[in-house]
């Protein structure tokens, strides 16, 4: 736990790495909420005969090593801070899919913080394994911090 | 005897989705399916600038907009229609939403092969253009992909299958 919000990391701040079974209703539910129409994500009725997650879900591992790091800004819990993120930048590379019932172990780090056109943005870098070791991805993030600009935050 | 497709592009062809309206609705379902997967138990909707016009305005923005793993989303969904199991194994996807998705819009995601390179025996690689653009053709999220097709994929698949 690094007991701060989302704006108050820092390069070099390193998350505390987590580690969550993944489950059929995980993969199902956010393949479901983007209308994914895959079979793969939903059964094991696929070339692999395993249910996999799809891919983007990467995204939703950020979300959960930010719940377990920035204690003051719980946002799956429901906690606001003082200003809405929005998501900038994406980058996934896709090493292995991961399957329903593996263990999934999740590190990451910040990479960047910078003003550009007056706005705050947060660069991250996040790799998922399994247990076993087995590399699923690896992803970039970048997210501005605020949708108001510097000089408005600061007056 | 290969059971799993091995797709073929060539430079210059342009590949498209349906379109479709990334609507409020959309977006509490995505809200739903996020928190589901984060959490591992079913989730109401979150009420935040996604979701809620009254915050967003408090928050600067003119009404709701759309979260931009959706319009990733989409665009996965379609590397997956070009290239299913070989984008799962080998895929990269990079988007950048350069200008916003205000809600409802209609949105066509859309692909264009750059490149296409000799990855090895029985390897391609397929690098491409990828973004979202509304019906007057702006681009709202942009991006590129690359995905390496392999001829011995069923025995990748067959090898996943057997580490379980």
């Amino acid at each position: 736990m690094l007991g701060k919000t989302i704006a108050d990391l820092e390069p070099g701040d390193v998350f505390v790495p987590l580690r969550y079974e993944l489950t059929s209703f995980m993969c199902a539910v956010y393949a479901h909420g983007v209308e994914e129409t895959a079979e793969c994500y939903y059964s094991d009725a696929n070339p692999y005969g395993r249910q996999l997650r799809p891919p983007t879900m990467v995204h939703v591992d950020k979300l959960r090593l930010l719940e377990a790091n920035c204690d003051d800004e719980r946002r799956i819990a429901g906690m606001r801070a003082e200003a809405a993120r929005i998501h900038y930048e994406y980058a996934a590379v896709h090493h292995s899919p991961a399957f329903v019932g593996e263990e999934i172990v999740v590190t990451g780090r910040i990479t960047d913080k910078y003003v550009k056109r007056e706005r705050r943005y947060l660069a991250y870098e996040i790799r998922v394994e399994t247990a076993s070791g087995r590399l699923v991805t690896t992803y970039e993030d970048v997210t501005l911090l605020d949708y108001a600009r510097v000089q408005e935050v600061s007056a | 005897m290969s059971g799993i497709t091995i797709p073929r592009y060539a430079v210059g062809e342009e590949l498209a989705g349906p379109e479709r309206t990334l609507s409020l609705q959309r977006l509490t379902w995505y809200s739903m399916g996020q928190l589901g997967a984060a959490t591992g138990v079913p989730h109401d909707f979150q009420d935040n600038i996604h979701t809620n016009p009254e915050y967003a305005k408090e928050q600067g923005l003119p009404g709701v907009i759309a979260d931009g793993m959706h319009s990733t989303n989409w665009i996965s969904a379609l590397l997956w229609d070009l290239f299913g199991i070989h984008y799962l194994e080998t895929g990269t996807l990079r988007t950048k939403f350069i200008k916003p998705v205000w809600v409802p819009t209609a949105l066509t995601c859309k692909a264009v092969v750059t490149a296409v390179e000799d990855a090895g025996p029985g390897r391609t690689t397929y690098v491409l253009d990828v973004w979202n653009e509304d019906p007057d053709g702006t681009r709202l999220t942009v991006g590129d992909a690359r995905v390496t097709v392999d001829e011995a994929i069923d025995e990748i698949v067959r090898a996943r299958g057997l580490e379980g």
